[in-house]
């Protein structure tokens, strides 16, 4: 059976020149790739964080009020539940006389990460530099999200909370969580624990690009062993801990 | 006979519909295009130099929907425009102080219209209201 038509011209060098004219206004602008061209996230990177447990202080909680004032999340005795973004975890020592270990847990920002998988309403969603957030005016409030982590790192506000942050809007019945605060990285500062922790002296957290072989994660990364917590679920988590073993 | 009696009647009808559409717009004018509703009168005059849009009818009918697509930009895609954030609507409408003080809402410009139309306006029951230029966010 012949694939030629009529007037002469192959079904397969129709569909040929159509793909090379397809590929010819794809190359110039490479639409499909360069997504954002007046700014936003970068699809290249990948936002980071390396937490020193060696350098971390269990009586410091630093990072937590500078969290909290970022973010206008309310203490622990709030009306609203219990709205935690980031919380100090004592971890105990290995052997019996070994140095016990603090650190600061918060959203994991995996590249798998289940709290998106689960979400009914696509509210959960893993920006294009992969950090992960909430979309407060598609979430219904049903927290399956917060089943689904593993690391206890999403919150739910149950009440109206009079604290409002210009930062973060919050309301309501509506599911929140560490955002690497966004709004920073945007205008291109690092996160407020970060910073507050480099205030206070301690330099246990190291922001940065992990896709960037010259950025300050990935200098500290190839200096320090660092793991995620539970590895065994393979989530590929954006924050690694190093001291932990 | 009856066929040309009715359509008479119909054109006499139309003709009618015609004339009262003709002097309702004459005496009203064009619907929208008229003066405002006295409950909005005395909403508060908004500061800086200019709207995101010229057109002071379309940022009353499209308002919501150009804020939501802002929203989609920002949060999910990282684009920010500070100008078209809600805060960037606040941090030019919100009620100055001075007129605060003598009891006006802080966000009178909104709720002026949206208590005349009926239509409830939940934005800063999460969002803040509170002016923040210089440092505008979302």
């Amino acid at each position: 059976m012949s694939d030629r038509d009529p007037g002469g011209i192959s079904r397969r060098r129709l569909l040929g020149s159509a793909a090379a004219l397809a590929g010819a206004a794809l190359a110039p602008g490479l639409f499909l790739v360069q997504a954002h061209p007046d700014g936003g996230a970068d699809a290249g990177a990948r936002w980071g964080l390396l937490v020193d447990t060696n350098r971390c202080r269990r009586d410091c909680r630093a990072c937590v009020d500078a969290c909290r004032e970022e973010n206008g999340w309310p203490a622990a005795d709030n009306a609203g539940g219990d709205i935690h973004w980031i919380r100090k975890v004592d971890l105990q020592p290995a052997e019996a006389d070994g140095p016990g270990h603090s650190a600061p847990v918060m959203c994991q920002h995996c590249a798998e990460p289940p709290c998106v998988s689960v979400c009914p309403t696509r509210a959960s969603f893993r920006r294009a530099d992969g950090i992960v957030l909430v979309d407060k005016h598609r979430c219904i409030g049903c927290r399956y999200c917060m089943v689904a982590c593993p690391f206890h790192a999403r919150a739910f506000v149950h009440a109206p909370v009079d604290e409002r942050s210009p930062n973060h809007p919050r309301g309501k019945g509506t599911v929140e969580s560490c955002t690497l605060c966004v709004h920073r990285i945007d205008r291109g500062e690092a996160p407020a624990c970060v910073a507050r922790c480099a205030e206070a002296g301690h330099a246990a957290l190291v922001f940065g690009d992990l896709n960037d072989p010259d950025s300050e994660i990935r200098h500290a990364l190839r200096e320090r062993s660092a793991e995620s917590l539970r590895p065994d679920l393979a989530l590929d988590a954006g924050v690694r801990y190093h001291g932990l073993s | 006979m009856r066929r040309r009696h009715r359509l008479a009647w119909i054109g006499s009808g139309a003709a009618l519909v015609l004339v009262a559409t003709g002097l309702a717009l004459a005496i009203g004018g064009l619907p929208g295009n008229g003066g405002e509703p006295s409950a909005l009168a005395d909403r508060p005059e908004p500061r800086g130099d200019a709207c995101i849009h010229d057109d002071a009818g379309t940022m009353r009918r499209e308002h919501i929907d150009l804020l939501r697509a802002h929203k989609d930009e920002s949060v999910r895609e990282g684009r920010r425009d500070a100008d078209k954030s809600l805060q960037g609507c606040v941090n030019c409408h919100a009620t100055p102080a001075e007129q605060q003080a003598q009891g006006v809402p802080e966000m009178a410009f909104c709720t002026s219209c949206h208590e005349y139309t009926a239509v409830e306006m939940a934005c800063f029951q999460c969002h803040s209201s509170d002016d923040t230029e210089g440092h505008d966010e979302r």
